[in-house]
């Protein structure tokens, strides 16, 4: 019989003792019930035995005692006690009789032989047997010869042989019984063993092994209840083997589809205890060994050498606690309180971005663990970070320019077109043969005042190539000083190939001048002139109608981005003093506008810049609802009316919400006035805004009309979609332009 | 400068006036409503309505715990309940701003891409302890 514990409890100070074993308990329990048969039997036994024995002595006795009687009985019918002595002597040579007395009818005791008894001998005892446990009392009533009593005669027999034979059977009795019960209980414990606890220690191995999550059967051999109780073992281990096979199928299909996601998938409880099922990719970005040691929050914030957390894994671990705190029906208001994104090593090389989103799973409104899905977009947060440095170091450059030509563009438009000069001629020398230190020399000389000029007018990738040509001219020179064979073929070639990419920057940096000047590609044929002389020569033929005439007129026009100079710094700012983003695009910059419009121009675009800005424009929020981008656009372009006119078109337009008609509508009708609300907006007087530093006298597009009246010009609403739509062109042109 | 209804009003204390600008810049771009001062002293003025406060750990004259003293009953005086935290360069001073006085650091001063984050979060715990609090019976 094994005696049963549980794993691991023995030795543990605190663990509770061991309980006994089905089958020691099995022992005990025949042993106790085989003791107690066994007990009783051997006290009937021995309980019949000493009957026997002592009913044998009291038959011999009673027969003693009826011939002593018989005997005796004469001497006491003749009163004869000499005669009634020698019978009770005779009587006393039995070896057993150790009393004898015999009494008269008148209950005197007439002799007496052996041992008194302890207690007196009442005479008027009636006839019968005493039986006490060393002695038998036989009581005789001595017969007459008539039948009548003469007295009594008493005999005592001792039990000492029968007890000493009793004792002697019960020892026999009792060794036999303790044998006979220890074969008993040995066979019934084999059988026991054999037919109910191997069995049943059987299954409690192969239970072991299923928990241990092995497969285990054990041996369907018997009919009876327990090997009713193995197969149906069998049949649950077969099922629990064919549901684990099937699950561990699922787990890896939702393990194959968790790797083949983007995003690292980790799961984690209360306690920020992550769960055992994670993606592939949140095993290659955190390492498996993290994700089993780690909490979510050690994981997304680790602290390193400081034990202390940042406020950001501070705030993340109250998020942690809370959530699992509250019930399920606040997630959403929780998930606000979320972090959206972690950044991993950040600084580093290592550094990692991860946008992270967070689902709940649950149930009966309560939150069970949450699954967390982090995206790496470490790549778009660097690209974004590149075009965006790009985008700075380009408008640095745009400065950059426009500070150069806000101190003399014509020095920059004379260094590029030098510049421009020299490539060329770099380009015919490389071409020359034979090809030797005169070439490299003068090649050097155009370079080195290339690359001096960049750097004055801090054109960094235009001085760039400038310098990397000056590095291969100084090889070569060194070469050709060296030996008489002159530069290879492959150095020319790729000496041509620096001075093309060299000419390639230069041209860029035109494109940059053209960009940043605010008359565009007019600027690159700008010249200067005196003022009082150009006045002088457009007073004496301006006015005549002649190509000369046109000719001079043209030389005073004015390009057309001159005439916005001010408004493409001005128009952002306004709208930023509303809370609203602007921007001013310009096309035909280098129109050229005639002086006299040249000189109202900025008033009227000023007032049609400044109404868009205040009443047209919406604010970003209101754009957005409505589908348009944050950023409201304001486009002004310029185009000849024809080739052989140097008068202009210029339309002005912006994305905005219109012309608000109901509010001029009201504003004229407070005024008396009436007419077409395109008609209004010059009204005098009339304003829809509170007077502000923008607007809000109602003066400003009447007077700009009128101003424009006077030079030939008209300015015009014009039908739009979108917004505004304002055409300032010559009174006697078409309505309908095709701009 | 981002759009729409600002993500909470930050007041920065610091005595130099280039981390001044970087960080209104960065904060302002991420969508906060900031509002800077190079004195401790008259700063509880510019209390009302703000969520975070963020002092330099090494101010002139700052001696820790009076100053979060001093801008705590200014706060109250205006009914302002802002998070208080101390703005640091140095990882190892985490911890310390709380004997102080203050809820909290704002550690990686030099990293200007790091400040919303952390403002961000600075606003999300003061929230979080408040849903906690008002849980509590």
């Amino acid at each position: 019989m094994t005696g049963e514990s549980r794993p691991g409890a023995s030795g543990d100070p605190g663990a509770k003792p061991k309980a006994l074993s089905l089958g020691t308990k099995l022992w005990l329990a025949i042993m106790a019930v085989l003791a107690v048969v066994v007990v009783f039997v051997v006290s009937q036994l021995t309980s019949s035995v000493r009957t026997q024995l002592t009913e044998s002595k009291v038959i011999a006795g009673s027969m003693v005692a009826r011939l002593f009687a018989a005997s005796v009985a004469p001497a006491v019918d003749f009163a004869d006690e000499d005669a009634v002595r020698g019978e009770l002597a005779k009587l006393k040579t039995n070896p057993d009789v150790v009393y004898a007395a015999v009494w008269d009818n008148h209950r005197r005791l007439i002799a007496e032989v052996g041992t008194a008894p302890a207690f007196p001998v009442a005479p008027e005892d009636e006839a019968g047997v005493v039986r006490s446990a060393d002695q038998i009392q036989i009581m005789r009533t001595l017969p007459g010869p008539d039948g009548k009593a003469l007295g009594m005669a008493r005999v005592d027999f001792s039990l000492t042989s029968e007890n000493s034979r009793f004792l002697a059977a019960r020892r026999r009795i009792a060794w036999l019984a303790l044998a006979v019960g220890l074969t008993i209980s040995l066979l019934v414990a084999g059988l026991t063993k054999l037919q109910v606890i191997a069995p049943l220690e059987r299954l409690i191995r192969a239970t072991r092994q299923i928990e241990e999550g092995q497969q285990a059967r054990v041996p369907d051999r018997s009919g009876d209840e327990l090997g009713q109780l193995g197969r149906a073992f069998n049949a649950m281990s077969a099922a629990i083997a064919d549901r684990e096979a099937r699950l561990a199928d699922v787990n890896r299909r939702i393990q194959q589809l968790l790797d083949n996601m983007r995003e690292a998938i980790l799961v984690f409880d209360r306690g920020g205890r992550l769960g055992k099922v994670h993606s592939e990719h949140a095993r290659a970005l955190f390492g498996a060994d993290a994700l089993t040691r780690s909490t979510i929050v050690d994981l997304l914030y680790p602290t390193g050498n400081n034990a202390e957390r940042t406020v950001e894994a501070q705030a993340f671990a109250e998020w942690v606690s809370l959530v699992f705190d509250m019930p399920l029906g606040r997630w959403e208001e929780l998930i606000g309180l979320a972090p959206e994104s972690v950044v991993l090593a950040p600084g580093t090389s290592a550094e990692c971005v991860l946008a992270l989103e967070f689902i709940p799973i649950g149930g009966d409104d309560r939150l069970d663990r949450v699954m967390l899905l982090a995206t790496d977009e470490t790549e778009k947060e660097k690209l974004t970070r590149a075009v965006k440095e790009q985008e700075e170091t380009h408008q640095r450059q745009m400065n950059a320019m426009r500070r150069l030509l806000a101190g003399g563009g014509q020095l920059l438009v004379s260094m590029l077109s030098r510049s421009r000069d020299r490539l060329q001629e770099c380009s015919s020398l490389v071409a020359e043969r034979p090809f030797g230190a005169v070439q490299i020399h003068r090649l050097f000389q155009h370079v080195h005042t290339i690359k001096g000029e960049a750097r004055s007018f801090d054109l960094g990738p235009l001085e760039a190539a400038a310098l990397a040509v000056e590095d291969l001219l100084a090889l070569l020179r060194n070469r050709v000083r060296q030996s008489d064979s002159g530069a290879q073929l492959g150095d020319l070639e790729r000496l041509a190939s620096l001075i093309a990419t060299t000419r390639t920057e230069l041209e860029r940096a035109g494109d940059l001048l053209v960009r940043a000047s605010p008359v565009g590609s007019a600027i690159l044929d700008q010249i200067t002139v005196r003022r009082a002389d150009l006045d002088r020569v457009v007073s004496l033929v301006g006015s005549g109608s002649g190509s000369l005439g046109q000719a001079v007129r043209c030389l005073a026009a004015r390009p057309f981005g001159e005439s916005l100079l001010y408004l493409t710094e001005a128009v952002p700012s306004w709208g930023a003093r509303y809370g609203k983003r602007v921007v001013l695009e310009v096309e035909g910059r280098d129109v050229p506008i005639p002086v006299e419009l040249a000189s109202v121009l900025p008033a009227a675009l000023t007032h049609l810049a400044r109404n868009a800005v205040l009443h047209g424009i919406e604010a970003p929020e209101e754009r957005r609802g409505k589908g348009k981008g944050e950023s409201g656009l304001l486009v002004v372009s310029a185009r000849r009316v024809s080739e052989s006119s140097d008068a202009v078109e210029i339309v002005f337009h912006d994305d905005g919400k219109g012309l608000d008609r109901e509010a001029i509508t009201a504003q004229s009708l407070a005024l008396g006035l009436s007419g077409p609300v395109e008609e209004l907006v010059f009204a005098s007087g009339l304003t829809t805004a509170s007077r502000t530093d923008l607007a809000g006298f109602g003066v400003g597009l009447g007077a700009a009309r009128d101003e424009l009246r006077k030079i030939g010009y008209d300015l015009i609403l014009a039908p739009s979609d979108v917004g505004v739509r304002a055409r300032i062109a010559p009174r006697d042109w078409p309505t309908e332009s095709s701009g | 400068m981002s759009s729409g209804q600002p993500k909470g009003k930050i007041l920065l204390i610091d005595d130099s006036e280039t981390v001044l600008r970087f960080a209104h810049a960065k904060l302002e771009e991420a969508g906060y409503d900031v509002i800077t001062t190079t004195q401790t002293v008259g700063a509880g003025r510019m209390l009302r309505g703000v969520d975070l406060v963020v002092v330099d750990y090494h101010m002139p004259g700052l001696d820790g715990m009076a100053v979060a003293q001093s801008l705590r009953a200014a706060a109250r005086s205006v009914g302002a309940k802002p998070s208080f935290y101390l703005y640091t360069s140095d990882p190892q001073l985490l911890g310390q701003a709380q004997r102080l006085g203050f809820d909290g650091e704002l550690t990686d001063k030099a990293d200007y891409d790091a400040l919303p984050r952390q403002v961000d979060a600075a606003l999300r715990l003061a929230r979080l302890r408040s849903l906690r609090g008002d849980r509590k019976p």
